[in-house]
């Protein structure tokens, strides 16, 4: 949800860069290897695949009943046969819990990102294309939006909608759409001055098929990229609201709440609380790798 | 002259902003499902006293007339009772204001120290090995929740080798220096990614210019053409990148403030949650907001004077 984005450089940019007889970055374009090109791509969609695969096998897979308490086997240790990855303070199976908290932030941080990227990306390009006062009032809307500390913001919304997966749903939403119509606004007024678009206008295309024929089309997949590093912030923005009790109701399994709950115990139990800290890592880092990989497909192109 | 016109004209921009976020903070506790005054009682409280709250904060009047109420008790310093403290709301934020401020600043410093450093090695040879670590290093930086990160170093750093304290504010500059360095670089390693990235961009960008071959043509060494022509052009856009992740830096205070237990702006916020204290939401909502505004502008005025051709814009 900013503005920088992690755009690598262009295609135009490394052409330039390995013509010009100067030290600085003229090698090593060649030979960009599991960072550069696809590398990233495939490396994300492979952490990423692994773990939507094991969050929706997660029923199937899952040795224990996640939410189930067993006073006689509270925090075991990692390793034993019943308990792989040890159990809480409750008694409740690590592994179980991992694997459905797993499961619920990414689909909820995947359901989050849907809304505000068809509503943000649709009011941007409408606004963008029509300009006009609605143009105006976007823009002023967008300002007062991102004059907020995002997490303050959402923290506020979710705490006034009282706590639950559609709060969280509708808070993200609340306050995201603002960035992709900010992006979807930028291009479609881009677009919106190329000569085949003023050429389809002047030839008598209705304005709705100029939209979703033309403007569309040419700025879709800058949103896509975004959306995929937006789901690292959304994912952190669960998580965190998890760890601070605002966040999926307990005791339905959320990395966030697992860190919270594991933080008394980070002196003796520690895999309490850094494994699902870990989960959160991988999790992020397959969708910045996703993102990275195609934005430098989609710029090569 | 020039300068001037440009503050001003960037003031007057961010009037209407300001009041924007006012309307949101506003609207806030009328997002709330129910009677608000209810809510933040809790399901104890007595019809008179539940009544008496709801009176107390407008709730009878019409939308309009209570907003243009709260807009006139914010012009006069009024941010509201905190229902908890029983103190006034704008009061208890400035009062833990300084402990916030500190993180702020401090986090922005480690973030310029480890990131401008990082982003040059990696721009200094693009896709060479040290480009591609510095790269996969930020990638997975960015994905670290930040009270994760600080719980971490409380424990392995603060609590095992017991260099720095696991809490608290300090005493005196030094005091606070080594009290808040664990709690700022953790908030830092959310920043430093994102400044890495687009700082390396515009190093990367600069270096490509017409003006640096002039340079090189004329003979200048490598070293001094990085640092007197390359890098200063690069440090305008990421003083705004910085400027602009303000939002950032300010949420993350938020949460890191309540995992280092340091009593500040942030932990007023979430105790305010707990209380169901709305006045102190609202507050602290309102505030930190113009926190970022006020910096955003800051960041624009010292980039112009940075480079002047941001004032013609």
């Amino acid at each position: 949800m900013n503005a920088v984005g992690g755009m690598p450089p262009s295609a135009a940019e490394i052409d330039v860069e390995s013509r010009t007889p100067m030290r600085f970055g003229a090698v090593g374009n060649l030979t960009r290897g599991a960072l550069g090109g696809n590398g990233s791509l495939l490396a994300g969609l492979i952490i990423l695949g692994t773990l939507i695969a094991l969050g929706l096998l997660a029923p199937v897979i899952a040795p224990d009943d996640p939410v189930k308490q067993d006073i006689n086997n509270i925090l075991v240790s990692p390793g034993n046969a019943s308990h792989l990855l040890g159990s809480d303070q409750l008694g409740r199976d690590t592994l179980s819990r991992l694997l459905y908290a797993i499961r619920n932030d990414i689909l909820i941080a995947l359901g989050a990102i849907i809304l505000p990227f068809l509503i943000g990306t649709l009011v941007g390009v409408l606004a963008g294309y029509r300009g006009g006062w609605v143009d105006s009032l976007l823009v002023g809307i967008v300002d007062v939006i991102i004059a907020f500390p995002i997490l303050v913001l959402l923290i506020a919304l979710v705490f006034v909608l009282g706590p639950g997966v559609r709060t969280i749903i509708i808070a993200v939403a609340a306050i995201d759409w603002v960035v992709y119509a900010r992006l979807a606004r930028t291009s479609a007024r881009r677009e919106a001055a190329m000569e085949y678009v003023i050429a389809a206008q002047v030839g008598g295309v209705p304005t709705r098929r100029v939209i979703v024929r033309h403007i569309i089309p040419n700025l879709i997949s800058q949103s896509v990229v975004y959306a995929m590093s937006d789901a690292v912030l959304v994912i952190l923005f669960i998580t965190t609201l998890g760890f601070l009790g605002l966040g999926i109701p307990p005791p339905a399994p959320d990395l966030g709440t697992m860190i919270a709950e594991g933080q008394a115990y980070l002196n003796s139990q520690w895999w309490l609380a850094v494994i699902p800290g870990a989960a959160i890592v991988v999790t992020a880092l397959g969708l910045s790798l996703i993102a990275d990989g195609l934005a430098q497909k989609l710029d090569a192109r | 002259m020039v300068y001037a016109r440009f503050l001003v004209r960037r003031l007057l921009q961010a009037i209407p902003v300001v009041f924007g976020v006012t309307i949101v903070v506003f609207l806030l506790i009328h997002l709330v499902p129910g009677d608000p005054a209810r809510t933040a009682l809790g399901t104890h409280a007595t019809p008179q006293a539940v009544a008496q709250l709801h009176h107390l904060w407008g709730l009878d009047k019409s939308l309009p007339e209570q907003y243009w109420l709260f807009l006139k008790r914010l012009l006069g310093g009024d941010l509201g009772t905190s229902l908890r403290f029983q103190q006034p709301a704008g009061h208890l934020v400035l009062e833990r204001m300084p402990v916030t401020l500190w993180l702020l600043c401090y986090a922005t410093v480690l973030t310029c120290l480890i990131a401008v450093p990082a982003a040059l090695l990696a721009a200094s040879r693009q896709g060479a090995l040290r480009d591609r670590i510095v790269r996969l290093l930020s990638v997975t930086a960015l994905g670290i929740p930040g009270f994760w990160l600080g719980l971490m170093l409380i424990e392995y750093i603060a609590v095992e080798t017991g260099i720095f304290p696991s809490s608290g504010y300090g005493s005196g500059f030094l005091g606070h220096l080594e009290s808040l360095f664990l709690p700022s670089l953790t908030i830092a390693a959310g920043i430093v990614p994102l400044v890495v990235r687009s700082l390396r961009a515009e190093t990367l960008k600069v270096a490509d210019a017409d003006f640096v071959t002039t340079a090189r043509a004329k003979g200048l060494t490598e070293r001094r053409i990085r640092l007197r022509h390359v890098l200063r052009n690069a440090l305008a856009p990421s003083i705004t990148v910085l400027a602009v992740n303000v939002s950032f830096l300010v949420g993350g205070t938020l949460v890191i403030e309540q995992v280092f237990s340091l009593g500040g702006v942030g932990s007023l916020m979430l105790q305010g949650i707990d209380a169901r204290d709305f006045p102190i939401v609202q507050a602290v909502t309102l505030i930190l907001a113009l926190v970022v505004v006020g910096v955003n502008i800051f960041g624009d005025l010292v980039q112009a004077l940075i480079d002047p051709r941001v004032e013609v814009r």
